[in-house]
């Protein structure tokens, strides 16, 4: 029993080694704070631990960050500040459709560094951010990201393509304030 | 007119078969769909580039949570199936340290005296008897010639715990009391006693004292008389 229970725990450690980096990231990306997010990634961690001989083998990273996703979403969200998901997808402000005109130029999305593009990622509501994580940081499926985020695949969707259309609109004033582009010279 | 949400889906790989031709028939005749389909991937290429944030502090931390919550676990797990066990080695562990401190079989217990005076009748009452100490049956080796003042009032023995116990109720100026000698007694079990030699306490809901000397131990109770005064009282009897 006990040879059983190191076993159990070295298999755990070494799938929880190798998606880690990925954890602590999303939940970087989801509070904004080192601090908070060292603190949900541990939680979430250990929750996975206890629960490790409930884990149906099958994708081990989908598994880790829906728990951090749903432990943020049930413990930390109401303690976060800004944009909170809700109006923009509800009352269709957010135009996922981008003019052909808006099209960031090749070259800037090369020019962006990752401070820049983080920092643009964090302005997006929660629900598009997570989506958008799930999705094109972590490489997860719609279908994963709607049994993580609990919602149907067709909102994946819609919150994925809203939120990569408002993240370029962030990234294009970067990309403008910092010059890799000119006004009226975005396409 | 394409929807742009299956554009996304699109560059992610999440279209049906149908679905990626009416995309991939739209693109043709539409060139700035392929614009903004590059434009989708690049970006997705781009988060898809952000580099790994430093973590190795955070895991060893994870990792120290790990072996505090095996080891929680193996004493839950310990306790859990050795609780019976635990809790029979402590009752006997209790069982034994009592059998220890009765270790010696000719030690008087205060509660063995208190309820064997409690339920005693004794068989000459004699409220009215005013018969000096000096003439009573108090043993002889007790030196009660000079207790003019007390008189037996009654006086009755028993065999208690295999001891021989003589009471005796006497009487003052002030009230009856209870006299208890109980012979063989190799101490009194009790840890309160003082340094003048004398046990203080409560036995049937009236003051009493006890001391022991040359193997019998003397037991000396009364209501409405303080420690203090029992114990004067104890001094003539000596």
């Amino acid at each position: 029993m006990l040879f059983g229970k190191r076993a159990q725990r070295d298999a755990f450690e070494r799938q929880a080694e190798r998606v880690f980096p990925s954890v602590f990231g999303t939940a970087l990306r989801l509070t904004r704070s080192r601090e908070e997010a060292e603190d949900l990634a541990q939680e979430a961690m250990v929750r996975a631990y206890e629960a490790f001989d409930r884990f149906d083998g099958t994708n081990f990273k989908a598994w880790m960050l829906r728990i951090v996703t749903n432990l943020y979403i049930n413990k930390y969200r109401q303690r976060q500040r800004g944009p909170q998901m809700g109006s923009l997808e509800e009352d269709n402000i957010l135009e996922p459709m981008a003019e052909a005109a808006e099209l960031p130029d090749r070259q800037v999305f090369d020019e962006m560094v990752g401070a820049e593009v983080e920092e643009a990622l964090g302005k997006l509501p929660e629900d598009f951010r997570v989506a958008v994580l799930l999705s094109d940081v972590e490489g997860l499926a719609y279908q994963e990201i709607a049994e993580i985020t609990d919602v149907p695949i067709g909102t994946v969707r819609s919150r994925i393509a809203r939120g990569r259309a408002l993240l370029r609109k962030f990234l294009l004033d970067y990309a403008l304030m910092e010059g890799y582009v000119k006004p009226g010279n975005q396409e | 007119m394409i929807d742009v949400e299956l554009l996304h889906a699109y560059v992610d790989g999440e279209l049906t078969a149908d679905e990626r031709a009416q995309v991939e028939a739209a693109v043709r005749t539409q060139p700035s769909l392929a614009l903004q389909i590059d434009a989708i991937r690049r970006q997705k290429e781009l988060l898809g580039r952000l580099p790994e944030v430093e973590c190795a502090d955070s895991w060893a931390a994870c990792r120290a949570r790990f072996t505090e919550i095996d080891k929680t676990k193996r004493i839950e797990g310990f306790v859990g199936r050795y609780a019976w066990a635990m809790c029979a080695f402590v009752l006997c562990t209790i069982f034994v340290g009592a059998m220890l401190r009765r270790a010696n079989p000719n030690a008087v217990r205060t509660g063995q005296v208190a309820a064997a005076v409690s339920g005693l009748s004794f068989p000459f009452p004699s409220a009215d008897s005013k018969r000096a100490l000096a003439n009573s049956q108090v043993p002889e080796e007790r030196n009660v010639a000079t207790l003019g003042q007390i008189a037996i009032v009654g006086m009755a023995e028993l065999e208690s715990d295999g001891k021989l116990m003589r009471c005796v109720k006497l009487r003052d100026a002030v009230g009856t009391f209870d006299f208890v000698i109980v012979y063989g007694a190799a101490k009194i079990e009790a840890e309160n006693t003082a340094e003048d030699g004398y046990l203080r306490g409560q036995a049937n809901s009236q003051n009493c004292i006890a001391w022991w000397r040359e193997g019998a131990a003397f037991f000396l109770m009364a209501p409405n008389r303080t420690h203090e005064e029992l114990i004067a009282i104890a001094g003539m009897i000596h």
